[in-house]
């Protein structure tokens, strides 16, 4: 039997929640959505996939379906104790990137940890919207996590001897934000710090 | 770029006092008060501790390993530069320290 990643399991429990409460024949309609043939998504909808669900599919059905972004990796709540979706969180980082790249503004590094966080928490707004603060204390919260993570990516990323792509700054990159987000939660922002430089 | 060798050679020499600082009567000989000598030998190990995970970290070959690992080693860093800045080097390179969150 085909061994998955953790985020193709999540992938395919997520799907399975959407298709089985449905009636007999949802694996077709799916299929119809997708405009896929039936033999190729029961490789990845069935009950025992043996197909990996790819970025580009989970968008897809996630489109089929007029689901949210990212619901087929896991809401944000599905955070493990304290922490928080490291597979959604990569892939709200990898999103921030690209719309970054179609702003007719070039945001400051506040803005951009608002983008994460706002795809992480499935709350994207207009990109005018972000040039006025965020009023909403967890998010800010969460924006201060990120620009600290960013922070220390970059002095990592400038020691000499690493070289990593662009997916896997992303990853490291929601790793440092779930560490220092879970540390948050355990000591309830006692060493919270704002400085004035 | 940043010089690591630099920042480590400054925090080794900002605590590299006499070892015999250890000694309470000889510190109180030299008017150091005991919480100004209990902040220094407190500061004077995390900064070995520091320089040893430096070590450490120098020798992961796995890159994202060194990455992540580099990343927990440079909030050490900050927090000893914010907390008690007359043992440890300020970071000059910090750019976005508005709103900086530190948690240890």
């Amino acid at each position: 039997m085909r061994k998955f990643s953790e985020i193709q399991k999540i992938r395919h429990k997520k799907l399975r929640e959407i298709i089985d409460p449905k009636p007999h024949g949802e694996q077709k309609r799916l299929a119809d959505l997708l405009g896929q043939e039936p033999n190729y998504t029961a490789q990845f909808a069935g009950k025992k996939p043996i197909r990996p669900i790819s970025e580009n599919m989970a968008r897809k059905i996630e489109e089929a379906y007029g689901l949210p972004k990212f619901f087929l990796e896991g809401s944000a709540d599905d955070k493990r104790k304290d922490g928080i979706n490291i597979n959604r969180m990569t892939l709200a980082i990898k999103y921030a990137n690209k719309m970054e790249r179609f702003l007719k503004y070039e945001p400051n590094e506040e803005q951009k940890a608002r983008f994460v966080v706002d795809f992480y928490e499935g709350t994207v707004q207009k990109p005018k919207d972000y040039l006025i603060p965020e009023s909403d204390p967890h998010k800010a919260r969460m924006v201060s996590v990120g620009l600290l993570a960013r922070e220390l990516l970059d002095k990592a990323l400038s020691e000499p001897g690493i070289n990593l792509t662009p997916e896997e700054q992303n990853e490291i990159y929601a790793s440092i934000f779930n560490d220092l987000y879970e540390n948050l939660q355990h000591n309830g922002g006692s060493k919270e710090l704002t400085n004035n430089n | 770029m940043v010089d690591v060798d630099v920042i480590i050679q400054e925090i080794a020499a900002r605590n590299s006092f006499d070892s015999r600082i250890y000694d309470l009567d000889y510190s109180l000989n030299l008017n150091l008060k005991v919480v100004d000598f209990s902040q220094f030998k407190k500061a004077r190990e995390t900064a070995y501790d520091l320089i040893v995970e430096r070590c450490a970290i120098e020798n992961i070959e796995d890159e994202k390993e060194k990455a992540l690992a580099l990343s927990v080693w440079w909030r050490r860093l900050f927090i000893c530069s914010e907390s008690t800045p007359e043992f440890f080097p300020q970071v000059k390179t910090i750019k976005k320290k508005a709103n900086l969150v530190l948690v240890d």
